[in-house]
């Protein structure tokens, strides 16, 4: 490979080019002189650099002069050849470095140990003159040995300008070998000075970053400023800084504190930095017990009009908080809340927060999933800003969320499944409404005395086992009067009677959701289970049971306790028998009871042992404000004949069926009853086999969505 | 608060040689000032007009976001603002600058004359090359004729709109992305000047780069 050959054939070019200017082709690029070819070609890829070279002559001398920054990938040097060991750094190297003559930095942090690092270096250290624009090398240099670590510094030292310490305070002597530092991040304020404490190691920087220790000496700050004082960017928690680096910019502090106050300190100072663009806040308070006054955000109405770039990571989130930066800050580009355990309304929030006039880049992050819909999307999507790129909306990682409960007098929903030895933190979260645990225990404490943590619940989900005490469920009625929803899996078939004739106790039931393991048996009294249940909880509203028995006998029993429930608006049964007895499955009447269900429900859902015609024929006839239907048919009786029946149902809108064994109807079929049905049907889903509906955790809108959505 | 985290020793030190703190203020002051000034000035509709002979009416602001017509009022030293909207058509003396050309540069400068102003504090506002387009300069800049393409992007690097040149030239680098040379100078309708043996000699130098595709 002779480069300087091709670098002589390029100066020749270039002269050659000059004398014999001529007229291209309207839509060829060749019409673009070199200045705006040069610019368009360097947003090319370095790879695609390569690739270009040979285009043109044109190209040729100019696809290298853009190049500006390299970066030493493992996939470049993955191209190593094989049969010749070191090629890339030998040889690759220093023909990148002929081929652009323009470097300004080169990123070798993906290097991994010090043959390949050196090697590097060493070609960079040859090849100085060749580029004479070289201001940095990034690479994580210190972890190299110590020969190296001096080599380094001696050959570079004086070209660094930023250097990360954290870690490797014991090399912080190279610090003289780099007069022109400019930035620099430690762990600790003291590693800027030597061991002894006595000489202050780095002078003149601009930006600077560490953390306080405990021991912290605030003379030795004294002493760091006053060497310092063109200081920029400092992250730190002082209020005083304010005041005294009147030209900050970015301000970016995460703390925990005792009382809310501090936070509020915190909030109240920001207006002190007049300049401030970008602000980056976490603020937490270790004990939750303390009450913040709305007022806390009053501030923000003084914070510095300027801001570009907010992040808020908060105890609390006050609805007052959206309305105070809709009103203040309207320069606002990006904006990141993380939610924390304040609940906020997403058709709050997002109505407030397009009214940002600039507002490009849109986070929010929060524990509970926020429910938006359509329409509230919809409307942000029309009146935000036209300069929304884009908005992402994601719940926050749940075990961080609980286990840092800073705001418990605000928790009204809380998940501690696997987390059971979290448990404790129920104490701290007075308005909690919605609890579940993977077992009813871990609502108590661990101790010996098995105190109830939950009381005053307003819905509950929870699994049992066979070694379940039901004197702790009898505790949990006793402490739970009010409690709305319940939703038990795996009850043992043992204690089934014992279980629900405890519900009864509990008048306010809106929604109960029973799923009982293991087969019954025949004399199980479950109908007159149900039966009290539907009179002893008249509020019921919903309702979903799943269960398996011996014969078909217990099932119908189910059936029949159906019309008890009076109010009853969502039924969702799931009916098994263990073992199919053929002669007995052709009792018809097992449905009879349908025509008594209550005239009110609007959801049904049916995964029964038999389904037949008769079945269809009483929803159809009886069941008038049925709006979604949803049928698992397991012996593939649901023919056209069967959905001719439920047709003419006026509210209905959704229709599932899944067909576990495979097709019995036709896209015919499914026509006819599309045209049949009510106007207001929107979906028909058949579909074979199981299916999993899983809901979306993560929600990104892209700046493309929303513009269709505008559309 | 206060008395708790004071650095009232330092006070003098650290202050030293600070402009007054005030000052940050004037300055947010004279940047909303400033920003208010454009938004009035956009009112203000100017004319262009492309070599091609088409008038195209553009806000003031919008309009001087081409380094070129900015210098060019400037050069008018014309100090009542309402009075350049009265005056000629700013002529744009540059085959590039076509009717569909123009239009198109008006239509971008619209849209993006209110863009927030970079900051070079921040490393990361330095440099938007590295930026993706957005989806509204993708719609904009995906023209199927070519020849129209180009005019655009010859029209704003003659008229000096860098934002515009950079939008066309990352459409561009999209499309060269991943295709071989030939495929390249097809595409852009680029005459080859190398003789065969040019060609392979740099094909085998940069061997390595295709080495794993």
């Amino acid at each position: 490979m002779d480069i300087h050959a091709t670098q002589d054939v390029t100066q020749y070019v270039a002269q050659e080019d000059t004398q014999q200017p001529q007229m291209s082709a309207k839509d060829s690029l060749d019409r673009f002189g070199d200045d705006l070819c040069e610019d368009i070609l360097s947003y090319l890829t370095l790879k695609d650099r390569f690739r270009c070279e040979c285009v043109s002559k044109q190209w040729q001398r100019l696809v290298y002069t853009t190049v500006r920054n390299i970066t030493i990938t493992r996939e470049l040097m993955a191209r190593n050849k094989p049969q010749s060991d070191g090629y890339f750094y030998d040889k690759t190297m220093s023909a990148l470095m002929k081929k652009c003559p323009n470097i300004v930095s080169i990123d070798c942090r993906q290097l991994y140990n010090d043959r390949h690092g050196r090697r590097i270096l060493e070609t960079i250290a040859e090849l100085r003159d060749n580029c004479r624009h070289l201001q940095g090398i990034d690479g994580y240099f210190l972890r190299f040995d110590n020969d190296f670590v001096v080599y380094l510094f001696r050959t570079f030292g004086r070209m660094i300008t930023e250097l990360v310490l954290n870690g490797y305070q014991s090399r912080r002597e190279v610090l003289r070998l780099c007069p022109n530092i400019w930035s620099l991040n430690v762990d600790d304020l003291s590693h800027v000075f030597t061991e002894s404490g006595a000489e202050l190691l780095a002078k003149n920087l601009k930006h600077f970053q560490f953390s306080f220790d405990i021991d912290f000496d605030i003379s030795m700050f004294d002493i760091f400023l006053a060497y310092n004082q063109s200081l920029i960017s400092v992250s730190q928690r002082l209020r005083e800084i304010g005041r005294k680096c009147s030209k900050l910019k970015s301000f970016k502090l995460e703390m925990s504190s005792q009382t809310p106050q501090l936070n509020v300190y915190v909030l109240r100072a920001i207006p002190l930095m007049r300049r401030l663009k970008r602000l980056d806040l976490k603020l937490q308070i270790i004990d939750n017990t303390m009450t913040t006054d709305w007022h806390a955000f009053d501030c923000v109405s003084d914070w510095p009009k300027g801001l570009t770039h907010l992040c808020l990571d908060l105890w609390h989130i006050h609805f007052k908080l959206f309305r105070q930066l809709e009103t203040n800050l309207r320069k606002l580009q990006s904006l990141g809340i993380t939610t924390g355990n304040t609940r906020i309304h997403p058709e709050d929030t997002l109505d407030r927060i397009s009214g940002l006039p600039k507002l490009q880049d849109l986070v929010i992050r929060s524990p509970v999933r926020l429910q938006l819909d359509d329409e509230v999307v919809m409307r942000f999507a029309m009146y935000s800003s036209p300069k929304l790129r884009s908005v992402t909306i994601c719940e926050t990682n749940d075990f961080d969320g609980y286990k840092n409960i800073w705001f418990g007098p605000m928790v009204t929903e809380l998940c501690l499944r696997f987390q059971e030895y979290e448990r404790e933190v129920i104490r701290l979260c007075p308005q909690l409404c919605r609890l579940k645990v993977n077992h009813l225990s871990h609502a108590f404490t661990k101790s010996v005395d098995k105190q109830l943590l939950a009381k005053n619940l307003r819905h509950i989900e929870f699994d049992l086992s066979t070694d379940f005490d039901i004197s702790m469920f009898d505790t949990f009625v006793a402490h739970n009067q009010s409690l709305m929803s319940l939703s038990v899996r795996c009850i043992p078939k043992g204690i089934v009677n014992q279980f629900l004739t405890r519900i009864t106790h509990l008048p306010q039931l809106h929604d109960l959701s029973l799923a009982i393991y293991g087969c019954l048996d025949n004399e199980y009294p479950i109908g007159d289970n149900l039966r009290e249940i539907g009179i002893k909880c008249p509020k019921l509203k919903r309702f979903r049971l799943e269960m398996c028995s011996q014969t078909q006998q217990l099932n119908v029993d189910v059936l029949n306790a159906i019309p008890v429930m009076r109010r009853l608006k969502r039924l969702d049964l799931k009916l098994d028998i263990h073992k199919i007895d053929w002669f007995v499955i052709t009792d018809w009447h097992a449905f009879e009871s349908v025509s008594d269900w209550p005239k009110g429900l609007t959801h049904l859902s049916l995964d029964l042992w038999l389904i037949d015609n008769k079945l269809f024929q009483q929803i159809g006839t009886n069941l008038q404000k049925l709006q979604i239907i949803r049928i698992s048919d397991p012996k593939s009786v649901v023919n056209y004949g069967s959905l001719d029946r439920i047709s003419r149902l006026p509210k209905l809108q959704e229709l599932v069926i899944r067909d576990t064994r495979g097709k019995q109807l036709d896209d015919k079929d499914m026509e006819m009853f599309a045209r049949n049905s009510s106007p207001k049907l929107r979906s028909i889903t058949i579909s074979t086999g199981l299916k999993f509906y899983c809901g979306n955790v993560f929600m990104q809108f892209s700046d493309k969505l929303i513009h269709e959505l505008r559309q | 608060m206060n008395g708790e985290y004071s650095l009232d020793t330092t006070e003098g030190m650290a202050a030293s040689g600070d402009p007054p703190t005030n000052n940050a203020v004037d300055d947010y002051d004279a940047e909303e000032a400033l920003e208010r000034q454009r938004e009035e000035e956009n009112k203000i509709k100017i004319k262009l007009k492309s070599f091609e002979g088409g008038v195209y009416e553009c806000g003031l602001t919008a309009a001087k976001m081409s380094v070129m017509v900015a210098n060019m009022l400037d050069a008018l030293q014309e100090t009542d603002l309402t009075k350049i909207a009265t005056r000629e058509p700013i002529p744009l003396q540059n085959d590039a600058v076509t009717n569909k050309a123009l239009e198109k540069i008006v239509e971008w400068v619209d849209h993006h004359w209110d863009d927030p102003p970079i900051d070079p504090d921040f490393d990361d506002e330095k440099e938007r090359r590295n930026e993706e387009l957005s989806h509204w300069d993708k719609q904009f800049i995906d023209i199927a004729d070519q020849g129209e393409l180009f005019d655009i992007i010859a029209a704003a690097n003659f008229m000096d709109i860098k934002g515009l040149v950079e939008v066309g030239a990352k459409h561009i680098c999209n499309k060269i992305k991943g295709k071989s040379c030939t495929e390249v100078r097809e595409m852009l309708k680029i005459h080859n000047d190398f003789t065969p043996e040019e060609e392979a000699a740099i094909h085998k130098e940069n061997e390595w780069i295709y080495a794993k595709d």
